[in-house]
């Protein structure tokens, strides 16, 4: 027996992986976990260091001023000149990548998010590094899949692949992670990709571990519930995040809208407003340079002013609104999470003092503040919730922050419709599809469409009698069966192979065993067109979910364009 | 097409998906090399920035600035989150700026992480003693006292006990004063300072004599000990046992003679020689003499705040007793009479005028304790 060379048995391996893409999308989840973990640590390291230099312990006041400018104008003509693609957030990107591109990010892209972001936020810039993160990952993703020559069907699989790696090791959060990019980045918590997704998402995280350690974003106090009254001061807490987030929200589309409306021979010089803007507030109050997660520490710890946390709220909202608008790289993940917490903590500086035995100390209140603010800026409840969890390891905070983020998402739902990356897509002119639009189309079932009085064929009908029937109904496949008992269904294209119509009999070409399709009655309608698609019919048996004998009712091509709005006639013409 | 013309096209395309496979490996590696020395950097520079960040605030908490220092060891103790030293004194310092709540919070992370931490259970104690929960505190003083100590345990879990004893002396907690002694005295054997201590605490838990047990051990190790000394005088002095409370001073007055405080003691107790009538080989007519003058005292201390009826009347009766003539044979059941009547002028006194602090009747107060006892 031939022994094979280890570059043989690795060309075959190769080879095998490239002939079953399923495996191979499985082998490049792990793959994109690592190399995207190790890129959003590098990173994130690279930008502390950064900033570390530039903001020496007691450094002077001007610096504040003059490095976010400095900063601003650099990244600017860098993004204007060489990485167009770059700017902003960096998520509004990766959905166009998977909406529009067909999954497709360039290497130069990534290359430019990642040096312009590192130099924009380590200047000083009031935005986050997991937005950026999150393209960089989805890009590594995209540029891994084609490289290893993936149909585009499965790049576009892998970006939010690499979405949650990025995620999981910028926020040190893999379960919300998932869930971002399931909730967000898709839209779909049933999406198929779940499995690579989580495999990516734990990959990365155990690299984040074995190069940072195990350590929480946030470290915060123990806190517990003092009293049922603090129920209702979470709840006021959910309104005010919400009306925050709406206020950050619409402050930073109309100043996009503004930015958007000068000439682009300026767009060049435009991230310097934010830098000049930032800078002129942090020579005041220098928290509201960066990011700002120290601060965030200190504010869940507990210790701080009142005055100061309500002023550091206004102002990170104009800085960040300012910075990202005017075209600086960075996101609002992390910015949103500060805002979240400077409310929390002056709603809870506002309760402690009221009712200094029944509430918590304001920390607790910052805590779940984070996660009101995210709630209604990013809309991703589900995810909010999961990620304040995992960045405090504190369990004892899930049903408050249940119950404040879920206020101030209804109220940011009800007071700004456009949640903010797909608003800033359309300001873009893209029309992202958003969870609402997709559960419109989800929510009529088959239930609300189909007939309920269908009629089998008798099972002793024969095949002459049937085809003329079926003629008759203009339809070409109807159920068999005894009242609302079924036996299986009979196509026209069957009838007609049947060479003694009149003497055969529909139970001699029906076998009750044969499979066929059907729906159930709470299938939503575009699952009927499909399988309709796929079996080549015009008609499908609703059957129950108790027994699949027994027949609910029918629903027919026509029932279902009906539904959508198109008759069939004009429908039949057009195509012809 | 041949065999070998099929595996061309194999060959063509996997030729490049083992390059990139390679590339990637390197670039793993590359970028792996590249996190960690940036953690290391990263890391190093953090750990130096918390440490001075550390120094200052443990100086300025030493100063007594305890809301500057907050602030210093709470970015600290962020920078780096697994130093027990520093989250502890951040805990200490929030205590001292008296922001409880916060204290509390954090110390209660640091115990759940690590509940049989010596030095957190001790700073537990000392926060609840602050925020007046005394019972809570004593829980935790015996936690640090079981607890882990990292280097040096013995010394730890001695200073945490002799700390929780001076509590609950303070609060006149006898009993559990006692309790904690008895076992601290056993570990304390080597600690001269920390037995002297214990001493004082043993006379505070209403235990003159094993305090004076206490001090007679500290003589033998060091029989030129002086403060040694004059506490076993006092203990002796308390146990109402003179004549030692006398050679103990005596001793201490021969190592140190010029010590005021000493000599003063020795006139005490050279006083009460000459008024106490309890020892039992004194003759009728002395222990008579003595209680008539133990008598004469209590009443001019009573005469001096007396103002109820009751008080006038046992004055009155008093100077009938006095007045009247003195038998030619006195008796101990006259002397015994004598002393009851004091007796009663002495709580009447101390009903009426409050307890007795004057230097003065000092003798006279220690007599009359003594005779309550006997």
């Amino acid at each position: 027996m031939e022994l094979s060379s280890p570059r043989t048995a690795l060309r075959r391996w190769t080879e095998q992986l490239r002939n079953r893409e399923d495996h191979l999308t499985v082998v490049l989840s792990l793959l994109i976990g690592v190399l995207v973990g190790l890129v959003v640590v590098a990173f994130i390291l690279l930008t502390g260091r950064l900033a570390a230099q530039m903001y020496p312990a007691g450094g002077s006041a001007w610096r504040r001023v003059v490095i976010p400018v400095i900063g601003s104008l650099v990244t600017g003509f860098l993004l204007f000149r060489y990485f167009p693609n770059a700017r902003g957030s960096g998520i509004p990107q990766t959905k166009y990548a998977i909406f529009i591109n067909d999954g497709y990010i360039s290497l130069k892209t990534i290359l430019g998010k990642f040096f312009c972001c590192s130099a924009s936020l380590a200047s000083g810039i009031a935005l986050g590094r997991e937005g950026p993160s999150v393209q960089i990952g989805a890009g590594i993703a995209s540029v891994l899949g084609r490289r290893f020559g993936l149909s585009k069907e499965s790049v576009k699989a892998l970006v939010p692949v690499g979405c949650s790696a990025a995620l999981a090791a910028a926020f040190n959060t893999p379960i919300a992670a998932v869930l971002f990019s399931l909730e967000e980045i898709l839209g779909d918590l049933h999406a198929p990709v779940l499995g690579t997704v989580v495999i990516s998402s734990a990959t990365s995280w155990i690299v984040l571990h074995l190069l940072l350690g195990d350590e929480p974003l946030f470290h915060v106090p123990a806190y517990r519930l003092v009293h049922p009254v603090e129920f209702g001061v979470y709840a006021i807490l959910g309104v005010i995040g919400g009306l925050g987030s709406v206020c950050f929200v619409k402050l930073l589309l109309k100043l996009r809208k503004l930015f958007m409306r000068l000439p682009k021979s300026t767009q060049w010089i435009q991230p310097v407003a934010g830098g000049l803007v930032v800078g002129l507030l942090g020579w005041f109050m220098p928290e509201v340079l960066g990011v700002g997660y120290d601060y965030v520490e200190q504010v869940l710890g507990g210790d701080f002013p009142l005055k100061t946390v309500a002023l550091l709220a206004a102002l990170k909202i104009v800085a960040t609104a300012t910075c990202y608008s005017s075209g600086n790289a960075g996101g609002i993940f992390g910015p949103s999470l500060f805002i979240g917490a400077m409310l929390g903590g002056a709603v809870g500086s506002v309760a402690h003092w009221l009712l200094p035995h029944q509430t918590a100390g304001p920390g607790a209140y910052a805590l779940i503040g984070m996660g009101t603010a995210f709630a209604g800026i990013v809309r991703t409840p589900l995810t909010s919730v999961i990620m304040i969890f995992e960045l405090t390891r504190d369990y004892s905070i899930i049903v408050p922050l249940m119950i404040s983020n879920l206020i101030s998402f209804f109220i940011s739902y009800r007071l700004q419709r456009e949640p903010i990356y797909e608003a800033l897509a359309l300001q873009e002119g893209v029309y992202l599809p958003t969870g609402e639009s997709r559960r419109e189309l989800e929510e009529i079932r088959v239930g609300d469409v189909m007939q309920s009085t269908a009629t089998p064929f008798p099972a002793d009908m024969d095949v002459a009698t049937a085809r003329q029937r079926l003629a008759e109904m203009d339809r070409n496949v109807w159920l068999v069966g005894e009242l609302n008992w079924l036996y299986g269904i009979v196509t026209l294209g069957k009838l007609e192979e049947i060479k003694n119509p009149s003497s055969t009999r529909l139970n001699q070409v029906v076998n009750p065993e044969d499979r066929f399709p059907y729906v159930y009655p709470d299938h939503p309608l575009s699952l009927a067109l499909e399988r309709m698609g796929s079996a080549g019919t015009d008609t499908l048996p609703v059957v129950s979910r108790a027994n699949r004998r027994r027949i609910q009712g029918v629903i027919t091509m026509a029932d279902v364009l009906r539904t959508y709005g198109v008759k069939q006639q004009e429908a039949a013409k057009k195509s012809t | 097409m041949s065999a070998s013309g099929q595996a061309a096209p194999g060959n063509s395309t996997s030729g490049p998906t083992i390059a990139l496979v390679l590339v990637l490996v390197i670039a793993i590696g590359g970028l792996w090399s590249l996190d960690l020395f940036l953690a290391r950097t990263d890391r190093e520079a953090v750990q130096n920035q918390a440490k001075n960040l550390y120094s200052q605030g443990v100086q300025l908490l030493k100063q007594g600035q305890a809301r500057e220092a907050v602030e210093l060891l709470r970015r600290a103790n962020s920078m780096v989150r697994d130093n027990r030293t520093y989250q502890l004194d951040y805990v200490a310092a929030l205590a001292a700026a008296r922001k409880f709540d916060e204290a509390d919070a954090n110390l209660k992370t640091s115990l759940e992480s690590d509940p049989n931490n010596g030095a957190a259970n001790l700073l537990a104690a000392r926060l609840m003693v602050q925020e007046g929960n005394i019972r809570e505190a004593e829980s935790h003083y015996h936690r640090a006292i079981y607890g882990i100590w990292p280097d040096n345990a013995p010394a730890h879990r001695m200073e945490v006990r002799l700390e929780l004893a001076k509590l609950l002396a303070s609060r006149g907690e006898k009993e559990e004063l006692l309790a904690e002694l008895l076992p601290l005295e056993s570990e304390a054997q080597a600690n001269p300072a920390i037995l002297r201590q214990i001493a004082d605490l043993y006379q505070v838990a209403g235990s003159p004599a094993r305090a004076a047990n206490v001090y007679r051990e500290l003589i033998e190790k060091n029989p030129d000990d002086i403060d040694a000394y004059e506490g076993l005088g006092g203990d002796e002095l308390a146990l109402g046992d003179y004549r030692a409370a006398l050679a103990a001073f005596l001793d201490a007055n021969r190592r140190s003679p010029g010590n005021r405080t000493i000599q003063a003691d020795i006139g005490l107790l050279n006083a009460m020689a000459t008024i106490d009538p309890t020892p039992r080989r004194l003759s009728s007519t002395e222990k008579f003499a003595r209680s008539t003058e133990i008598l004469k005292l209590t009443r001019d201390a009573l005469n001096g705040c007396a103002k109820t009826d009751e008080a006038r009347r046992m004055l009155d009766e008093c100077d009938t007793m006095l007045t009247k003539k003195t038998p030619a044979h006195v008796t101990n059941e006259l002397a015994e009479a004598r002393l009851a009547l004091a007796e009663q002028l002495w709580q009447a006194r101390m009903r009426s005028c409050g307890p007795s602090t004057s230097e003065q009747e000092h003798a006279l107060r220690l007599i009359m304790t003594k005779l309550a006892h006997s």
